[in-house]
């Protein structure tokens, strides 16, 4: 019961959260930077909760931007642009709550940073800004940050712990070099981002130290269980099999070889493979190999077929034939068939592909590079 | 749904190995007598220390590897100026022997003058010393692991340094004693000493080393009102193979002035030269305001420094047209031409020329002058960028024709996203391969109908 009639009752926070998103979602979609911005800013000046402005509206959004690309309705240009609002976005809410919490409350340091190879920046980005938000000191080392630049700055720096972020399944192995990296040194590793999938177990067996879900449980967890001491483990957490080094061994050689054999396929059919579309064949190839080598390596062959169905999506949404990649596998296969465990992953992933049609022509981009763009698998 | 968990139960660092039999194995030791346990934990200690360079990581980790399998407390006493001492103790929690917990403090250098043992070792005389009792180290053991935990057993070992002893470590049991230990812990205490002797000349170096990569590393961008900037810089990972790309751009009176290069030489050489262009830079453009007078007046000054050192460089300002779009002057030596990507996705050199600055006494430089419309941005790049060799392609270059091709894709995103994106195509072409730095600067016409600020 109100007192004074006249008051309105108090619209649930949850809808004002989710209309905000839909506002800001619809402003991103048509590029209106500014406006996009603005509604942030009169969110803010209205006492809008920071952290639910930073996970529960922009992280949102930047799902669903990836959702729309890969049904195909985003282009690459509209997807960069929208990471762009959303980064500028993101500087917007940490600033005004920085100016709020002043600089007494520190909890500790974390060393935030994107695998080797992984481009997504802003998941790992919105992670450090909650934690700035909570009194946390956050250096951000960057997207794609080489296991030796973590390495080193290790050796120079006291941080707490290492938030570390790897979308894409396939920098896993660059996942477990820089949590050794991090762990051989004294400094605990806190995993995250979809590439490790849906729950602690790769995390455990890369040897990280702890592992969240969310940027949200992640700021929770660290806030219960630091300082940790001691936090490596005793032994080699992980022993890859060895179909897995010879894998990565033979993979350049895969790489040429399966490029060549494309070529010739289509030569045969009539057609020919220009400059831009034999990039293409490299980098997909190298991104098959790629992905089963870490299938391999973490033994858990979902890591392929997750890709490869995700894949099949992306491809048939933009009318791409689907042959090309079950030639691939087979063409793997052929060449891989002293290698049990390697041809099974294989052969699960061509499954996927049972009965798609032949033919089909040089396709106007790689798989690769669409994966790379929406990093979604 | 579990949404966040520690990683495994039996936690790492919980290190005894059976909970149910209630007894403290280390995972690494053998299933023999509690002595070649020790032995094995201690190797493995020395292991993990030998790992850091850090040196306040690696004292805590000294103390806490031998706990609790070796010692029940473990302090490490290190002097500082002025014949103070500080120390540090790691021991288990009480009721938890998963976790373990550390503490410091420091000795002033009147109670550390009066401890015999600490003398003794410091000085060298001794390397294992038993602390009387009543000795002051007593106070530290009580206050971390209790009243009851005395006498136990107790010894000092020294920690030698280069070239002195550089500290002590003291090991407490509350009950048993350490009679077939000694010979094990006074090793640690030696890899200890070598540890940290290593970690402190790493500091040293890396501190003298950063004041170069200071130099090196371009400051952010500013934001400006009339250009939407964007950069990214990625330097070579090789010391030997950091080069000086620099840029920079600077908000003037009227619009705002930039500068791009790359000199010639890596490692440190290349940093030296770097710091200078930019001061210089920095020095002339409060006296003159036009590109290529600029690189005329640089072209001197880089002969007279030294001829050997020279630099490639793009040197312009832009002025906001009144109907939108930029105007754009500017004067180039010896770098590749700039590409201007229009908001449809076509893209068109920037043909500048002139030769490497500072190489020739008769060098010549030109002035180009264009209009980036609203919305284009002009990319300058390094020849990081369309060197970056392709392992998979049998080392192939990028090219300046897969870069055109790239941008052709990105008409009408923005520059700082044009950057990520060439950064990241980049990347991924080199496929873990070594590389120079690759540096982009991107300066973008603000589209129209947007607002400078924000």
């Amino acid at each position: 019961m109100s007192i004074g009639g006249s008051i309105t009752p108090t619209e649930p926070a949850r809808h004002r959260t989710d209309r905000l998103a839909d506002a800001f979602f619809e402003r991103v979609r048509i590029r209106d930077e500014e406006g996009a911005l603005e509604l942030i800013r009169q969110a803010l000046a209205t006492g809008a909760d920071h952290e639910t402005i930073l996970l529960e509206v922009i992280a949102l959004v930047q799902t669903r931007v990836g959702v729309m690309w890969q049904a195909n309705e985003l282009s690459v240009a509209q997807e960069h642009a929208a990471t762009h609002v959303s980064e500028r976005a993101t500087g917007l809410v940490l600033e005004h709550g920085l100016a709020r919490i002043g600089s007494t409350d520190r909890r500790g340091t974390v060393v935030a940073a994107c695998v080797e190879g992984e481009w997504h920046g802003l998941p790992v980005r919105l992670l450090g800004d909650v934690l700035r938000l909570r009194g946390w000191r956050v250096t951000f080392l960057g997207a794609s940050v080489p296991a030796h630049h973590l390495a080193v700055y290790l050796q120079e720096a006291t941080p707490d712990v290492v938030a570390l972020s790897c979308s894409l399944p396939s920098h896993l192995i660059s996942a477990h070099g820089m949590i050794t990296a991090a762990t051989r040194t004294g400094v605990p590793v806190i995993a995250g981002g979809a590439g490790f999938g849906p729950d602690d177990s790769l995390a455990r067996a890369l040897g990280a130290t702890l592992w969240a879900a969310d940027a949200r449980s992640a700021a929770d967890l660290l806030e219960r269980e630091l300082p940790l001491t001691l936090p490596w483990p005793v032994e080699e957490v992980l022993a890859p099999p060895a179909e897995y080094a010879s894998l990565v061994r033979r993979r350049r050689d895969l790489v040429r070889s399966g490029t060549e054999h494309s070529r010739r396929s289509y030569e045969a059919r009539g057609l020919r493979l220009g400059e831009a579309a034999l990039d293409r064949t490299v980098e997909d190839l190298g991104h098959i190999v790629d992905f089963l080598a870490t299938a391999l390596y973490v033994d858990d062959e979902k890591v392929f077929t997750r890709f490869l169905d995700w894949t099949r999506v992306v491809l048939r949404t933009r009318g791409v034939p689907l042959d090309s990649v079950a030639e691939v596998l087979l063409f793997l296969e052929r060449e891989l068939f002293d290698y049990p465990r390697t041809c099974a992953i294989l052969r699960s992933g061509r499954a996927l592909f049972d009965g798609v049609r032949a033919g089909g022509d040089a396709r106007g981009r790689s798989f690769a590079s669409l994966i790379r763009d929406s990093g979604l698998p | 749904m579990v949404s966040a968990s520690i990683i495994s139960e039996s936690a790492p660092w919980e290190r005894g190995g059976s909970k149910e039999e209630g007894s403290l194995r280390p995972t690494s030791g053998t299933n023999g007598s509690g002595r070649s346990s020790v032995e094995a934990r201690l190797r493995h200690a020395a292991r993990e220390v030998g790992n850091i360079l850090q040196p306040e990581r690696l004292v805590e980790q000294a103390v806490c590897s031998p706990v609790p399998e070796v010692a029940d407390l473990c302090l490490l006493f290190l002097p500082e100026e002025g014949g103070a001492v500080r120390w540090t103790g790691a021991f288990t929690a009480e009721g938890d022997l998963r976790r373990i917990v550390t503490t410091e403090g420091v000795w002033p250098a009147s109670t550390a003058l009066d401890v015999n043992w600490l003398g003794e070792l410091l000085d060298g005389a001794r390397t294992v010393v038993e602390p009387k009792p009543d000795d002051p180290v007593e106070g530290l053991v009580t206050s971390m692991v209790g009243e009851g935990a005395l006498p136990g057993a107790l010894r000092a070992f020294a920690v030698p340094g280069l070239p002195r002893v550089a500290g002590a470590l003291v090991v407490h049991r509350t009950s048993g004693s350490f009679a077939t230990d000694i010979e094990a812990l006074t090793e640690y205490a030696e890899r200890v000493g070598t540890a940290l002797s290593s970690a402190r000349m790493y500091q040293y170096q890396a501190r003298t080393a950063a004041t170069l990569k200071a130099a090196l590393v371009p400051e952010p961008l500013p934001v400006i009102e009339h250009a939407l900037l964007g950069a990214s810089f990625r330097s070579a990972v090789e010391a030997e193979r950091i080069g000086g790309d620099f840029y920079q751009v600077n908000e003037v009176e009227e619009g705002f002035d930039f500068s791009f290069g790359d000199v010639c030489g890596k490692g440190n050489d290349a940093a030296l030269l770097t710091g200078m262009i930019r001061q210089s830079l920095a020095a002339l453009r409060l006296v003159e305001q036009d590109p290529q007078r600029l690189l005329e007046l640089l072209n001197v000054l880089l002969l007279r420094t030294d001829p050997e050192k020279f630099s490639t460089m793009l040197l312009g300002t832009g002025l906001p047209l009144p109907g939108g779009g930029l105007r754009i002057r500017m004067a180039g030596g010896g770098h590749m031409p700039p590409l201007v990507v229009g908001v449809d996705g076509s893209v068109r050199e920037v043909v500048v020329g002139g030769l490497f600055v500072g190489a020739l006494e008769e060098a010549v430089f030109r002035t180009v002058e264009f209009t980036l419309e609203p919305g284009e941005v002009m990319v300058a790049y390094s020849d990081g960028v369309t060197e970056a060799r392709n392992p998979l392609f049998g080392g192939q270059m990028l090219g300046e024709q897969r870069l055109s091709r790239l941008l052709g894709e990105c008409g009408s995103m923005p520059a700082p996203a044009i950057c990520d994106r060439i950064a990241q195509v980049v990347d991924d072409w080199l496929d873990g391969g070594e590389h120079d730095d690759i540096t982009i600067l991107a300066i973008q016409a603000r589209p129209a109908g947007e607002g400078g600020t924000g």
